[in-house]
């Protein structure tokens, strides 16, 4: 934002801090930021098929009563005015919770609004929508039988990734600053990648998850999106804190972040994630890592220790996990799934429980010797994905001669994390013809640092959300 | 891309060398122990996954852990 004048700003081309202060200031009304939101989604969205749900009258009432609170003088909070859009597995209130099924259509409509959209909603924010997922978010690539596939910003005839597809492909298309979405195995990082924006998945048990329709509980974490880091930060901010809904939440205090962004970040200890994270990517991949390190004056190579094996016991879990959780709607009503996801889910529900129950004791042995790597690294960088997006529908690409399938292996590279619920920021490498991410990782609850030197990064214009190519 | 197929454990050739109506006789056997109805037309997909998920299974059962080893927790705060 260049000029103060508010006949002269352009709420289409505001990020969510910007907004946030325009609003506050008076300089724009957050009506007028709304209607602009909505604008943009019903110019956009029907090629992009990014939204379900688009909760306009609930929006306008939301940005109106902003605009009266400031106008009586009162504090609208850090994300006044600013439009964002949820995965539709977070409940609101008045919308059954679909997380991408047919099936839950049936739901009664949820009653409240799950904790983070209220939380949002506290600090000034608009919720203008529900967003497309992949069903039940057992799912990387955002295509969704029933709803349609979620398309990519930069080029439409690609996957926006998945399980997030909506969330990616609302944030990389411009139609609204922020959005929340959920990633199990990757499902935050993946659609960042592919959709060249800025994604955090917070430390396991960081961001209550109250009100949200479940994956597999060991692994489930919510987070935002954005166009760049203080936007990511500002909404992180406004959605911690202790919450009694979710057993798996802390109790820590909020920790804001916001004001730590700029802190140098010279001191930090970065290192490059070697062996199982760089055998089997793609060109793009090794370039995108390698411009993140050469920034970060990263020449140190870390191996993390039994990465295929962790990958393949998060892979156990959440497929027995997920069969649990749906068990009842596999014996009643299997017709009404995807049928992708109800084949894996019913195979789920056939492993010996015995192999469900190594898997969890590795994930404790793998977490101690990833947490002992942290002693003497700060940072640690791997590729998001192994390629760029894939066209929509695409079964298998060819790597080094090989011909491999292109779902099981869009998220080889975030498992591993997610696996021990350590913080990631998913920062995008505006690659051409298309973007792709990188992940920098941080020790438990340390997302102040990965964020750091996302922002650090960004100022250096290795990393930028570039603007959509594809509309 | 992960080649868990290559990896050697003895004790899984109750797995490895299970011809196909045994792990078809398995399938039949938990879906009816769980109530889950199987058409005969979703099986071989049921099948394919549950054999990656046996592979992956067999990569993590191969490797030793002390017995005192506990299943992970969340982070405590």
């Amino acid at each position: 934002m260049t000029e103060a004048n508010s006949s002269e700003l352009n709420p289409d081309e505001l990020s969510a801090s910007e907004i946030a202060q325009a609003v506050a200031s008076g300089k724009i009304s957050a009506l007028s930021v709304t209607e602009a939101a909505l604008a943009r989604i019903a110019r956009h969205d029907s090629i992009l098929n990014s939204f379900t749900d688009v909760t306009a009258d609930r929006a306008r009432a939301r940005a109106r009563a902003i605009d009266a609170a400031i106008a009586a003088g009162q504090k609208p909070g850090a994300l006044a005015g600013v439009p964002f859009a949820v995965k539709n597995l977070f409940d609101v209130q008045g919308l059954a919770t679909r997380a991408g099924s047919k099936i839950n259509r049936d739901l009664k409509p949820s009653p409240r609004d799950a904790t983070l959209v209220a939380r949002m909603e506290a600090a000034g924010a608009v919720l203008v929508g529900a967003l497309n997922m992949g069903e039940y978010a057992y799912d990387f690539t955002g295509e969704n039988v029933h709803d349609g596939p979620s398309r990519n910003p930069h080029d439409v005839t690609r996957m926006t990734g998945g399980s997030s597809g909506g969330s990616g492909g609302a944030v990389g298309g411009n139609l609204v600053p922020l959005a929340l979405g959920s990633d199990t195995n990757g499902s935050i990082r993946v659609p960042s990648s592919f959709c060249g924006i800025f994604g955090l998945k917070p430390t396991y048990g960081r961001l209550s998850r109250a009100r949200s329709f479940p994956f597999v509980a060991s692994f489930d974490h919510l987070g935002p999106f954005a166009r760049n880091t203080s936007d990511l930060a500002l909404a992180y901010d406004a959605m911690q804190g202790p919450d009694p809904d979710d057993a798996a939440c802390t109790t820590r205090p909020p920790e804001p972040v916001t004001p730590l962004l700029t802190q140098d970040i010279g001191g930090l200890r970065v290192a490059i994630a070697g062996g199982y994270f760089q055998n089997n990517v793609f060109p793009e991949a090794i370039e995108a890592v390698g411009r993140v390190a050469k920034a970060l004056g990263a020449t140190r190579t870390v191996e993390i220790p039994e990465a295929a094996r962790a990958r393949a016991a998060a892979y156990v879990i959440s497929t027995t996990e997920g069969a649990s959780l749906h068990l009842d709607r596999l014996r009643q009503r299997p017709d009404d799934f995807d049928p992708a996801v109800r084949d894996r889910l019913l195979a789920g529900a056939m492993v010996p429980a015995p192999l469900v129950d190594r898997a969890q004791k590795f994930r404790r042995w793998y977490r101690a010797r990833v947490l002992e790597l942290f002693k003497t690294v700060d940072v640690i960088l791997a590729p998001a994905t192994p390629c760029v997006a894939p066209k929509l529908g695409q079964v298998n690409f060819v790597l080094d001669g090989v011909e491999l399938p292109v779902r099981a292996n869009i998220g080889i590279h975030t498992q591993p994390i997610s696996f021990i619920g350590l913080p990631v920021v998913a920062v995008p490498v505006p690659l051409e013809p298309m973007p792709i991410g990188v992940q920098i990782i941080a020790a438990p609850w340390r997302e102040d640092i990965a964020l750091r030197v996302a922002y650090a990064l960004e100022r250096m214009g290795v990393v930028s959300a570039p603007q959509p190519r594809g509309l | 891309m992960l080649n868990v197929a290559s990896t050697e454990g003895s004790e899984w050739r109750v797995w490895e060398g299970m011809a196909a109506d045994p792990l078809d006789d398995y399938i039949d056997a938990v879906a009816k122990a769980l109530a889950l109805p199987i058409d005969d037309a979703w099986k071989p997909a049921v099948r394919a996954n549950l054999e990656v998920s046996l592979r992956l299974a067999r990569l993590v059962d191969e490797f030793a852990l002390p017995d005192e080893t506990e299943s992970a927790s969340v982070y405590s705060a």
